[in-house]
């Protein structure tokens, strides 16, 4: 049979019994606009939560010891996480790569904020040290997010950072004087004039986690907006506005407590990005710095165990296997934040599924009735299926006749279901931005739309309809035209 | 192409009871024989129209079209010989209400390969040669009973069949109307050479044939070649009888 000529007597035959099949569609049309509601409600706030509040893109492992201080496991012990732990990871099948954290074990606190609030302020500061490659793809050449303060060897001036020169296959700093305008300065670019070493300097780079900013605007800036004194002029910040941002560090000494022995020092940071890679409540500089810091000022044991190591798998299908081998092989613990995602994960995953069985129990029932509908229509047309049949029409003609008046009514209810599962999400998501307040993380749209979801709705709208149409085809199919046309 | 039947039975099983409504059914119709087959209701006559037309195989014996054995055919070779061989005109006409007067006759087109010749344009011409060349766009509820079974006549020969099966063409319609319409199948007949098979219970219907079987109890009793009668319509008859009234020959 010709398709076009085949499509034609769907149609002359969908016209005909229009509210019939209007009405058998009306259940799936329910059924897949829930469907399609749930499925990208849960998918959308699946991304906010696991892209935003956690991130699950990475593996980060920490040494059991080091948080219960007596649980030990594998063969590593209790020695924590050094380079041999590293080069374990690393070989284990399917890591593409191994970076390892580590914090500043001693006190320091931040100073600065004029340039944002009008005056300085001056807050604890915590920070970790990841390597730099791990962040290349999140800062800008230009701000660069590489260690500065370490000897750096060069061929010519345009070799080293800002306020260096090249001598004898060393950049060298220039010497200045602290307080002179930066224009008359030797101090050129993004270099500033160290105060005590009377020299220029590169400001120590810091990328700040998007979570950070997320609670101080969602949470901070909303507590103290009409609060009077400073709190109050607190801007809402963005990482337009940060990125670049100076203010100074103190290491060694903290408003709870001071290094002991060591006196502490001043030196300038700048904020050159935002990374998920970054610590959550803190900042995070190139490793290279904290290894030197905590040496100076915790000693060398400090600086030879990591905090914990992040691992990036080569296939996001691996990352289940490496986690287990880590726990199980390596005797390490993946992070709170990893087993936070997970629990959260799998709860909208539960949820979704919930509401989906629900959609799901919407579209059997209404597959139940298709077949009603189906069964009866094809009752009615009895005689008119016995004539087809002496016309020629063979048995597969008859039912690819039903199955196609249910594919075009799956498709149409499929679409129509989509149209009202989009509308429903709008409508929820303009009540959401308008009567529901600000807090963390709050996503612009509860929803996420992917091209897979149009086609998982059209596909069970079209399934489901022909699981309805299935019994009444293959009754269809098998009328007998002498029978039919005698009317029995 | 030729119709044969040897040995031709037919039992009805309802449960436990068993109805013979053909009993050793032997018969040939040779191409381009005009036949009717008579005999009174519950005879057998539509069963063998039906066994002779493949629209039921359940029978015993065998029935031959052409080189085909019709109770050996798969369901699909079946439905392709009825498709291209054989058309069918019913006494209630069978046309779909929701089609037009041409979509009812093209309709047979949507179940074969496509053709150039099965075209909405031959269907036009079918009507027009049936007399509704004015009606391509009426539905079957405008048009009278005549006109229907003009329609069907139009639609069994779409597909240019050898054969056509005529179940009581004429017995929903007056007998002016029915004797017109046999006068159509009398001239498709002798123009295309088209084997005609018609059943009826009337047997002034069966006079215009010229091929004559009588069916009883599922047997035939009697087959025999006859000359055509043409019966004059009932307008004629009171004409005849006005003019003999008046003493006009």
């Amino acid at each position: 049979m010709n398709f076009s000529r085949f499509n034609e007597l769907v149609w002359q035959s969908l016209s005909r019994n229009f509210r019939h099949f209007a009405l058998s569609a009306v259940g799936v049309v329910i059924g897949i606009a829930t469907l399609f509601f749930f499925t990208s409600l849960g998918e959308g706030v699946r991304t906010t939560v696991l892209e935003d509040v956690f991130v699950i893109d990475q593996l980060e492992v920490v040494d059991p010891a080091a948080g219960a201080g007596l649980r030990a496991g594998g063969f590593l012990g209790s020695g924590g996480l050094d380079d041999r732990t590293v080069a374990n990871v690393a070989a284990i099948d399917g890591v593409e790569g191994v970076y390892p954290k580590m914090k500043l074990t001693f006190p320091s606190r931040a100073s600065g904020g004029e340039a944002l609030v009008g005056r300085d302020m001056g807050i604890e500061f915590i920070a970790d040290g990841i390597p730099a490659e791990l962040i290349a793809d999140d800062v800008s050449d230009e701000l660069a997010f590489k260690d500065h303060h370490s000897p750096q060897t060069c061929s010519d001036d345009d070799a080293c950072a800002d306020g260096h020169h090249c001598d004898d296959g060393e950049c060298i700093a220039h010497s200045c004087r602290p307080g002179e305008q930066h224009a008359d300065s030797n101090c050129r670019g993004l270099s500033y004039c160290h105060r005590e070493r009377r020299e220029c300097a590169m400001p120590i780079p810091l990328i700040v986690s998007p979570y950070l900013l997320e609670v101080y605007n969602g949470s901070v800036h909303t507590a103290l907006a009409d609060a009077e004194g400073i709190g109050g002029r607190l801007p809402r910040l963005s990482e337009e506005i940060l990125v670049g941002f100076e203010f100074d560090i103190i290491f060694g000494e903290s408003f709870m407590g001071r290094s002991g022995g060591i006196d502490s020092r001043r030196e300038r940071a700048r904020i050159v990005g935002f990374s998920d890679r970054a610590m959550q409540l803190g900042a995070t500089m190139p490793l290279d710095y904290v290894l030197r810091l905590n040496e100076e000022f915790s000693g060398d044991e400090a600086a030879e165990n990591y905090h914990s190591l992040l691992v990036d798998a080569e296939r996001n299908e691996d990352v289940a296997i490496i986690a287990q081998q880590l726990e199980e092989q390596l005797g390490l613990e993946l992070s709170d934040r990893h087993q936070q995602a997970e629990r959260a994960g799998l709860l909208i995953l539960l949820l979704t599924l919930l509401f989906n069985l629900i959609a799901l129990i919407i579209l059997v029932v209404s597959a139940i009735n298709i077949t009603h509908t189906f069964t009866m229509m094809v009752m009615q047309r009895h005689k008119e299926i016995g004539l087809m049949r002496a016309l020629g029409a063979t048995r597969r003609q008859i039912q690819a006749l039903v199955i196609g008046e249910a594919s075009v009514v799956g498709l149409v209810a499929g679409c129509i279901g989509i149209a009202l599962g989009i509308g429903a999400g709008l409508l929820v998501d303009f009540a959401f931005d308008n009567y529901v307040g600000a807090f963390p993380f709050k996503p612009d749209t509860l929803f996420s739309w992917s091209p897979w979801m149009f086609a998982l709705a059209l596909a069970t709208a079209v399934l489901f309809c022909l699981l309805g149409a299935f019994l009444p085809a293959r009754r269809a199919g098998g009328v007998d035209p002498a029978e039919a046309l005698m009317g029995r | 192409m030729n119709l044969s039947a040897r040995g031709l039975s037919r039992i009805y099983q309802s449960g436990a009871v068993a109805t013979k409504a053909l009993t050793d059914i032997d018969l040939r119709i040779e191409s381009g024989e005009f036949v009717a087959i008579v005999g009174s209701s519950g005879s057998g006559k539509t069963t063998l129209l039906n066994n002779l037309s493949g629209l039921d195989t359940q029978f015993e014996g065998a029935v031959d079209f052409g080189d085909y054995s019709l109770n050996k055919l798969k369901e699909p070779e079946l439905a392709r010989l009825r498709h291209e061989h054989i058309g069918f005109v019913f006494q209630a006409f069978n046309l779909l209400d929701h089609l037009t007067a041409l979509e009812n006759v093209t309709l047979p087109g949507f179940f074969g390969p496509p053709k150039k010749s099965r075209s909405p344009e031959r269907g036009a011409e079918l009507l027009e040669r049936v007399g509704l060349g004015n009606r391509l766009d009426s539905r079957p509820p405008q048009l009278s009973g005549g006109q229907k079974q003009r329609v069907a006549i139009a639609r069994a020969l779409y597909c240019e069949p050898s054969i056509i099966f005529c179940d009581e063409p004429t017995g929903s319609l007056d007998q002016t109307t029915g004797l017109s319409i046999m006068r159509l199948f009398d001239e498709l007949n002798r123009e295309k050479k088209l084997t005609l098979i018609v059943v009826t219970h009337e047997p002034y219907i069966a006079a215009m044939a010229r091929r004559r079987i009588v069916i009883k109890d599922g047997r035939i009793i009697e087959d025999e070649p006859q000359t055509q009668r043409w019966p004059s319509t009932p307008a004629q008859q009171a004409e005849q009888a006005e003019d003999a009234a008046e003493g006009t020959p």
